[in-house]
Order: structure tokens, then C-alpha cells, then sequence
């Protein structure tokens, strides 16, 4: 058994690290330029920008406080066509267009002097004195225009022309030249031949994965603080919550399923599985609106008024457990409800059902002929068999469960592990949000192995060893 | 025997929870419980990156001088007057433009000591420690060359700063003050010059120098951003409490200095004594608090719930519900450089098939009408011009004089440009979670069938669609701009300079008369001067129609009537919680 045990634990961490893969890949390809939202927000309408060159010095700093100048993974797959040094370009729009120029010359040597020309001639540049100073902005912002964009311009000849600069006059017709040759030319067959990249450890999934679990380093991006106090004070709200919920569940379930199936026929049952019915059908955040709408609030009546409209209740400073305890019960027992009964729907249904299907095989017959009661056959002899598909579906409603409580947690405005994912997704506050992903993959994972253990404890001829 | 499925259990628990079922609250005046949408980051000014810690923090730490909420008019908060504008004589520093601020005597920081222009250089130099993430006060305060102090008062000083710009006084007089004895007990900074620090190369030099980087690490440090032992600005409040996903609170300091000069500097005005924000994400929630009368204020609601608000008796009986418009404005982008939509005609032809009566209709009433850039509020708003109306017959006019008539009688308009023959058909390009973007684009194919244009919609992720609006790939786009309470600078969205190579102004508009007006507007101090200059400019825009100018939205603010004398802002949140009494 404790073989067994070991090597399902041994098989979850593989699971886990391609659970983080994938999630990781998702969120790096999902849409938006996560620069260009960051450089918005944080420098929208800031005079300094308008200033072609302190543009691409904040834009280089927020890549590099993004963590965007790495690499994605330990190897990137690219074609042969591809400028060599693409990876270190962390200025995005020249990177593109540095993607762009390769893939349509096939020419990694042309890309890389016509950077080189654009480069040295804002270095020339740089160097005019005051004296041409609108003639001086306006080639330098042509010349970044050229970084981001290789389509001949006009612009640039004008100036070329009017430039007194002979250097600089020379070398603007050299890279007219280079964007004439880009414009003309077809792709190469180079594009076709793949070509993989080795990236080393200095990449973003690495670093995601060793800070993840490095105690340190493992802080916020949003608020510098500890990835794991954030999360501690977030999970005991869901954690108590979806206890108490599985707890109720369970412990309703069974109870009901038992008694269903002693009245199976009788008009009280029939009205309870119309009831169960009619619940199932009822979405869970409608009904969790519909009860804090009668009763949390004076709208029909303030006899009705029981709850608290949401949160989790403030503890003062001298009270006692109880109280603490009575304070928390108080604010978690409309949103355990609203997890609970849909589960508890699904469950006694099966659960009825299987002790259905289990009450007509031979040996109940045969325990009711010998003279047991219809409780006794069912408790002792019929439940033992019936309960397999029971402990299945535990397993998997506990994964379910804390997805549910996602949307009471907002509805019911308790600061639990949800609220705290979906905020760190749109911040993009990966540390924490990685983490989440981690400790419901963790809570998954152990409520399988629990599934199976349970299995095998009750049924001995499943056979573990194997 | 029958036995029931319920434990007794169930009535323990029930017993439990009972004694805590709600009896009613008292009513406290003094005390604000306000809706916060979600937690702040940091409340440290520097560093936090979310508008949810400005509206805590603004309570807390004080700037030199800030914008009126009521008037919009700059105003001293943390010095004696406003700054003094001079031009630097002799020296290194010779022919620049400098301000001269001087910090009220009264002012002094929690443990009674005097804030000075020490303090002002301390906040500096934390901003531009490269090793310190504050990149967008970096970039807003780049113009700085050198802070000089007062020989004989160490509460005056000049900040010497190297562009002749309008707005230079604002925005150095936005800096919140941190207090040095707070934020750097060891006094790591004093070590560098803010000559040193704010100019490039120097500073590229101290990346790595070690007690840049302690500062900064200790600066960076949660510590400094939300525990109430660390966490203290010039203002009148300090923060007693934070529980994350709850409530942070803040208590009014005792003989806070402002009282005193609160009737001279009414900038200074704090009457409340705790400020409660309570963090309650959902709306549906909100209500459920409201109806309770657990909270007094609370804003940005949505024009949906808006309608619940005023149809909800318990809500009404216990608030005033404000409407007031916020800075902000909803416009049709039109890409100026598009073959079809460079003709000026075409532009203002679609400006005429808005039915934009119907358009507020859609917003619940919740908009204004404006016919330019600016704000209504503003003192310079051009009042004269009035909003382009829906007149299907000047649109069709207006496409006819542009030589585009349906000449293969299919319902839509052709032209030949430059000896192609083209349909008159123009794609918009909207947000699919933009409920307002959808419904005007929707609003306009239905009106530009009746006029012979066929606009195709195009929704889509709206970071793709600003990505593509960004680079100029779009045709038409509606789309909303955010506004400053300052005075409008109009070159980064306006200026030709600007209309290449990802620049602000977007639509790619360029009129070289507007160019010149811009550039005045820059550098004209005299405000009389400078509003005439803006009303001229608002007519070039509105003669060449570059985008159809739509309306500035409101947005409900619902405040209780506690508070009497309460009013909205339209700075956001839409309201100043220090005024209520």
C-alpha cells in the first residue's frame, strides 16, 4: 500500500510541472503586448515621450522590469533565414522588424548592417551641434521610424539631399539603398530549414520555476510582499468555506440517499427528487443573489434581514473563540449553501441510484430473505457495494468545488483564493498566480490519490501493487 | 422506525449563527465607510501603479500644490503661495527656467519636526535612485536640473529646470513628499546630489552602487507600503489598519498642523476623523451593502446598475445619487491618412450620421455632448461651437460634392482614386467587450445604408484593436480618451509631429496652422492669452473633423445624506472624502 502511495505522490510531479507548462505558455501567448499595455498605462501623455530616444530608453526599461529580455524557454525554435542576435534585441518594434527584414531578404548579413548604419548614423547625428536643430529631431525620429519600419521613405531622401553633413549625407543614401534591396527582394528558401536555438537556463520558465520555490525571492510583483503570506491569507477563507461545503455535502448526501431509497415510492420521496430537480436546475450564483436580495437586506421586510451582506465579518480585538467562530459562521453559511446544494444534488442522486441499482442483485434478496430490515440490508450489505461510484465522484467535486467558489467569492465578497487568482491574472502578477496554479494542482492531484486509497481500502480486491 | 436525514447538528449551527443576526448600526457622522473596487498595490506614491491607491493614498500624503477638485484651478496645498517663475542669471545654470516654492512654516511631519526643502530633495533623489522602480515620475520629472535651497530659510528652494513649459509648476507640484527621517533613517541618499542623480549618463553610472541599491531594496520593501508604522505622508490621515480583501482604514491625526490654516488654505480641509474603505469588488455585492447602509460613498457604478439605483426606494431613501461627468470623452477615430477618409468632406459627412441623441439614450442619459478635445468644464471649452447634428440630407450632400455617387446602382457609394474605381466602404474596428463601442458602430452601419456607406464591423480583443490603431492599420475605431484636471497640452495627440512612428497622434491628423498653435500653447503663461489660443484651436479641429468628436460620459457617484453638503467631483473617484462633515 505505502508503495503504492509513493509512486502515485512520485507520478504528481510531473503532472504538476506540465500543469505550469502549459499554464505558462497559455499566458505567454495570450493577446495584448504586454509592453505596449505597460508603456500605455505608465507613460501615457508623460511629455518626455514625445522624445524619439527616451521612448526606446523607458520602453528598454520596462521590458527589462517586465522580465520580457529573456528568452521564453530553455530552446527557441526559429529557421535558418533568422539574425542570430534576435534574442537580445529588447527593444520590441526593431525586433520585429529585424524578424520581418530576415524573413523577407532571407539575408541575416543585410539585416545586421543596415542596423549597424541606422546606429552609427544616430551616433553622427547626436554629434550635429545646435545649430540644425529641427533638421536634427526630425532625422533622428525617421531614423527610429527606419528601425520600426523598412519601407523606403521620402522623408529620409528630402533629407539626405538638403543635408550639409557629407558623412551623414553618404551614408543616409547607403541605407536608402538597404531599404531599396529589402523592398525588392523575395524570400529565401533559408526560411524553410528550422534551426533550434539553445537558450540555457537564463530563461523566463527557469526563473519562474526556481523562484517558485525559493523562499526569498518568491515575493509579489504588484506589492513586493511574500508570494505565500498572500496566499495563506486568502486560501483559509476559501479553505474554510469549501470544507464546510464538501463537509455539508457529504454528510447530507449520504443521509439523504439512504432515506430516499428506505422511501423510494412513497409521495415524500417523490417530492424530494422534484425538489432536487428543480434545484439542480437553478444556477448557483442566481440563487446565491436571490437569498442575499431576501435575506441581508430590509427588501421584504426586515424580519428577513439575517445576513450580513457579504464579507467574512470583522473580529475585534477581545473576542473570544466562539465568538471569532460564531462572527465567521454567521458570513460563511449563505455562501457555503450556495456551493453546497448543488453537489449535494448530484452526489445523492448517484449515490440513490447506485443503492438502486445494488438492491436488486442476489445477495440482498437473500439478506432480506433471511429476515434483516430494508435498513439493516441496506446499511450493511447493499451500501458497501454501492459506494464505489460515491468515493469516484468525491474525488472529483473536490477540484470542482473550489471552482465554484470562485464566483461566490465575488458574489459573497469574501477575499479568498479566487478573487486573489483573477486579480493576479489581470495584473499579471505571475509569482502569485503560479502559485495558485500549483496549489490547486497540488489539491487535484492529492484528492485523486485520496480516491484511490479510499478505493482500496474499501474494496480489497483492487490490487495496488501492480 | 423512520429516522430524519438531519443531525441535531444542523440546529446547534443554527442556534450559533443566530445571536449574531444583525441589530441595527449607529449612525457615526464623523466617520466615512467608502466602496474601494479592489485593494491598492502599495500606498507609496512613488511606486504604486493602480488608480485604487491614489484614491487612499491622496488622504495621507500631501503634494506642494494640487488642482482644486471644485474649480479646477491649481492651488497651494503644502506652501505658501503659488510657485514663482524666473529665469536663472549667471552661473552654470544660465538663461534656465526655475520655480520657486516656499513650504508653509506651520507644516511639520509626525514626530514634530519641520518639513523642509530636504525632505522635497530627499523625494528627488528616491525617484530618480536608478535603482528604484518610479520610471513614469522619472520620465514626468525629467525636465529637473538642479533643486537649490534658500540660504536663510530651509523651507524655500528653486527647482532649475531645463524646458520653458506651461505645465512645469504643476507637475513638480504634483511630487508627494515623503519625510527622509521616515523613509531613509540611515540617511543613504545624502550621500549623492540631485544634479548628479537626475542627469542620465551620471546616473548610469551609480547603477550598482550599494546604498542606491539598500534604498532601494528597502524603500521597495512591503514594509514602506503598507504597514501603519512606516506608512506616513504630510497629510491630515494616517493608516491604522489594512486586513487584505477587507477594509483598510485611516485616522485623522491628533492637532493635525493643517487644522489651524484649514480656513486660510482651504486645500487643507479635514473634517472627517476615520475613513473606512471597504473592498468590495462586485457591484451586485455593493448593492447588498448599500441597501444595508453599511456604506456611505461609493463610485464608478455602471450605467446598468445606475437604473437599479434609482428605482431602489431603500437606496434613495438613505442617498443622494450624483451624476456628474467625468474626464474623460468617446470619440470616432478616423484614420486621416486612409485614401477614402482624407477628404475632409467624407469626415464630416460622418459626423452627420451619429445619431448621437440616440447614442446617449444608450448610455442612460449618461453622457454630455461635446464638439472638441476638451473637457465642458474647462474655462477654455468653446462654447460657440455647437455639437455637429444627425442630418442624413448634409451627409449625402457632403458625399456627392466629394464626387462619390453609386454609379452600378448596388446601394453603395464608388469613386476612382488614383485610377482604381473603389467602394465606399469603411471598416470599424471595436473592442468586443466595449458594450458602448459595439452599440455606436452598430448605430452607424444602420445609418451609412441610408446614406450609401458600407461600414463592415470588425470586433475584436481590444488590445489587438489599440495595437492596430497604434500602427496606424485602421480605418475607423471608437474609443475613449482620459483627461487631465491640468490645463490641456494638445501636442501628443494633435501635433503632425507626432502622427508618425507610434506617436499620440493616432489618427494621423496634420494641419500646419494647428501645429503652430500648439507650439504657442506651450509656452504662453497668461491664461487669458492661452484660452484664447485653445478656442481657436478647438475651431481648426472642428472645421477639419479629424475624428467625430462624441461626449464626455457622467458617472454616477452615490454619496448618503448623512453627509449634507457633500458634492461630486469630476475628478475621479468623483469625490473628496476630507470635505465631508
Amino acid at each position: 500500500m505505502s508503495a503504492f502511495i509513493i509512486k502515485r505522490l512520485l507520478w504528481g510531479i510531473p503532472t504538476l510541472l506540465v500543469i505550469l507548462l502549459l499554464c505558462f505558455l497559455l499566458l505567454d501567448h495570450s493577446p495584448g503586448k504586454t509592453v505596449d499595455t505597460y508603456m500605455s498605462n505608465n507613460f501615457e501623455g508623460v511629455k518626455s515621450m514625445e522624445n524619439v530616444e527616451e521612448y526606446e530608453y523607458y520602453y528598454i526599461q520596462s521590458v527589462k522590469k517586465l522580465g520580457l529580455d529573456k528568452p521564453a524557454f530553455y530552446f527557441t525554435l526559429t529557421n535558418r533565414a533568422m539574425l542570430d542576435t534576435i534574442g537580445r534585441i529588447t527593444f520590441l518594434p526593431k525586433k520585429t522588424q529585424a524578424e520581418k527584414l530576415s524573413a523577407t531578404s532571407g539575408n541575416k548579413k543585410a539585416v545586421g548592417e543596415y542596423f549597424h548604419t541606422i546606429d552609427y548614423l544616430l551616433n553622427q547625428v547626436r554629434r550635429l551641434t545646435d545649430t540644425v536643430f529641427v533638421q536634427k529631431n526630425e532625422l533622428t525620429r525617421e531614423l527610429y521610424n527606419a528601425k520600426k519600419d523598412a519601407d523606403y521613405s521620402e522623408k529620409l531622401e528630402q533629407i539626405s539631399q538638403t543635408i550639409d553633413d557629407k558623412n551623414i549625407a553618404s551614408q543616409l543614401k547607403n541605407l536608402l539603398e538597404q531599404q531599396k534591396y529589402f523592398a525588392r527582394n523575395k524570400p529565401s528558401a533559408s526560411l524553410l530549414i528550422p534551426a533550434i536555438k539553445w537558450n540555457g537556463t537564463d530563461n523566463r520558465f527557469h526563473l519562474m520555476l526556481t523562484r517558485l520555490f525559493s523562499g526569498e525571492k518568491n515575493i509579489s510583483l504588484i506589492d513586493s510582499r511574500p508570494v505565500w503570506l498572500k496566499i495563506r491569507e486568502s486560501l483559509r477563507f476559501t479553505l474554510a468555506i469549501n470544507l464546510l461545503a464538501f463537509i455539508l455535502s457529504v454528510f447530507v448526501s449520504y443521509k439523504l440517499a439512504i432515506w430516499l431509497s428506505m422511501n423510494a415510492g412513497r409521495r415524500v420521496a417523490r417530492s424530494v427528487n422534484s425538489l432536487m430537480f428543480v434545484l439542480y436546475t437553478m444556477p448557483a450564483f442566481w440563487v446565491g443573489s436571490m437569498l442575499l436580495m431576501f435575506f441581508s437586506s430590509s427588501t421584504y421586510g426586515s424580519m428577513l434581514n439575517w445576513f450580513p451582506p457579504g464579507g467574512v465579518g470583522d473580529i475585534g480585538q477581545g473576542d473570544n473563540f466562539f465568538e471569532i467562530v460564531g462572527i465567521r459562521l454567521h458570513h460563511y453559511l449563505l455562501p457555503v449553501i450556495c456551493i453546497s446544494y448543488p453537489v449535494i444534488v448530484f452526489l445523492t442522486t448517484h449515490l440513490k441510484d447506485s443503492i438502486k441499482d445494488a438492491s436488486g442483485n442476489q445477495w440482498a434478496v437473500t439478506a432480506r430473505a433471511k429476515g434483516l430490515s430494508e435498513v439493516s440490508t441496506i446499511k450493511r450489505h447493499v451500501l458497501r457495494n454501492a459506494i464505489f461510484p460515491y468515493i469516484t465522484l468525491l474525488g472529483n467535486i473536490i477540484p470542482s468545488i473550489f471552482a465554484g467558489s470562485v464566483i461566490m467569492e465575488v458574489l459573497f465578497n469574501i477575499p479568498g483564493m479566487g478573487r486573489l487568482a483573477y486579480q493576479s491574472i489581470i495584473s499579471r502578477d505571475w509569482p502569485v498566480l503560479f502559485n495558485i496554479i500549483l496549489i490547486s494542482g497540488i489539491i487535484t492531484v492529492l484528492a485523486q490519490i485520496l480516491t484511490d486509497i479510499l478505493y482500496a481500502w474499501l474494496d480489497p480486491r483492487i490490487n495496488t501493487g501492480k | 422506525m423512520k429516522k430524519t436525514p438531519f443531525n441535531p447538528i444542523f440546529l446547534l449551527l443554527l442556534l450559533l449563527v443566530f445571536p449574531f443576526c444583525k441589530s441595527e448600526k449607529k449612525v457615526q457622522v464623523d466617520v466615512v465607510t467608502v466602496r474601494l473596487e479592489s485593494d491598492p498595490d502599495r500606498l507609496n506614491p512613488m511606486l504604486s501603479s493602480v488608480g485604487f491607491a491614489t484614491d487612499v493614498f491622496r488622504y495621507m500624503f500631501y503634494p506642494l500644490v494640487d488642482i482644486d477638485p471644485a474649480t479646477l484651478e491649481l492651488k497651494p496645498v503644502l506652501v505658501t503661495n503659488l510657485p514663482v517663475k524666473s529665469t536663472v542669471k549667471g552661473g552654470e545654470n544660465d538663461g534656465l527656467t526655475s520655480y520657486e516654492f516656499e513650504i508653509l512654516p506651520e507644516a511639520k511631519w509626525d514626530n514634530g519636526s519641520d518639513i523642509t526643502a530636504n525632505d522635497f530633495i530627499f523625494t528627488l533623489k528616491a525617484v530618480f535612485n536608478p535603482a528604484v522602480g518610479a520610471e513614469r515620475w522619472r520620465a514626468l520629472l525629467s525636465f529637473i536640473k538642479d533643486v537649490k535651497i534658500d540660504e536663510k530659510n530651509s523651507k524655500k528652494f528653486k527647482v532649475v529646470t531645463t524646458e520653458d513649459y506651461f505645465l512645469s509648476d504643476p507637475i513638480l507640484g504634483s511630487v508627494n513628499i515623503y519625510p527622509e527621517y521616515l523613509y531613509d533613517p540611515n540617511k543613504l541618499l545624502r550621500t549623492f546630489s540631485i544634479a548628479d542623480l537626475v542627469n542620465r549618463e551620471k546616473s548610469a553610472q551609480l547603477t550598482d552602487d550599494p546604498k542606491l541599491k539598500q534604498f532601494a531594496e528597502s524603500f521597495t520593501d512591503a514594509k514602506y507600503s503598507r504597514d501603519p508604522k512606516f506608512v506616513s505622508g504630510a497629510g491630515p490621515y494616517i493608516l491604522t489598519e489594512w486586513q487584505t480583501g477587507q477594509q483598510l482604514v485611516l485616522e485623522k491625526k491628533q492637532n493635525w498642523w493643517g487644522d489651524k490654516l484649514a480656513g486660510k488654505y482651504p486645500m487643507l480641509t479635514a473634517y472627517p476623523q476615520k475613513l473606512v474603505f471597504r473592498i468590495i469588488p462586485d457591484e451586485t455585492a455593493m448593492m447588498g451593502f448599500l441597501r444595508d447602509g453599511s456604506l456611505d460613498v461609493a463610485g464608478s457604478i455602471s450605467p446598468s446598475q445606475y437604473n437599479n439605483l434609482n428605482g431602489d426606494a431603500q437606496i434613495t431613501s438613505k442617498y443622494n445619487i450624483f451624476t456628474p461627468t467625468v474626464l474623460q470623452y468617446y470619440y470616432f477615430a478616423m484614420n486621416n491618412k486612409d485614401a477614402i477618409l482624407s477628404d475632409v468632406k467624407v469626415r464630416k459627412a460622418i459626423a452627420h450620421l451619429m445619431d448621437l441623441d440616440g447614442a446617449i439614450g444608450l448610455l442612460d442619459g449618461l453622457g454630455e455632448r461635446i464638439t472638441g478635445p476638451f473637457h465642458p468644464s474647462k474655462p477654455y471649452y468653446n462654447h460657440n461651437l455647437k455639437p455637429v447634428p444627425f442630418d442624413m440630407n448634409t451627409a449625402t450632400t457632403l458625399l456627392d460634392e466629394a464626387g462619390w455617387k453609386d454609379t452600378d446602382k448596388d446601394g453603395i457609394r464608388d469613386k476612382v482614386i488614383n485610377g482604381k474605381p473603389t467602394k465606399l466602404s469603411v471598416t470599424i474596428s471595436f473592442g468586443a467587450n466595449s458594450d458602448i463601442g459595439k452599440k455606436l458602430s452598430l448605430m452607424l452601419q444602420e445609418n451609412g445604408k441610408k446614406a450609401g456607406i458600407d461600414f463592415v464591423l470588425d470586433s475584436r480583443e481590444m488590445s489587438q484593436v489599440m495595437g492596430d490603431v497604434k500602427a496606424g492599420k485602421f480605418q475607423m475605431s471608437p474609443l475613449k480618451n482620459r483627461l487631465d484636471p491640468l490645463p490641456d497640452d494638445p501636442f501628443n495627440s494633435w501635433h503632425s509631429a507626432t502622427a508618425t512612428g507610434g506617436g499620440g497622434n493616432r489618427v494621423g491628423y496634420s494641419n500646419p496652422e494647428a501645429d503652430k498653435i500648439i507650439e504657442k500653447i506651450r509656452t504662453e503663461y497668461n491664461v487669458a492669452e492661452r484660452n484664447k489660443l485653445y478656442e481657436k484651436f478647438q475651431e481648426i479641429l472642428y472645421n477639419d473633423q479629424p475624428v467625430v468628436f462624441l461626449f464626455a460620459p457622467k458617472e454616477p457617484v452615490i454619496i448618503s445624506k448623512k453627509f449634507p453638503d457633500a458634492k461630486p467631483t469630476i475628478i475621479k473617484p468623483g469625490f473628496t472624502l476630507n470635505y465631508f462633515h
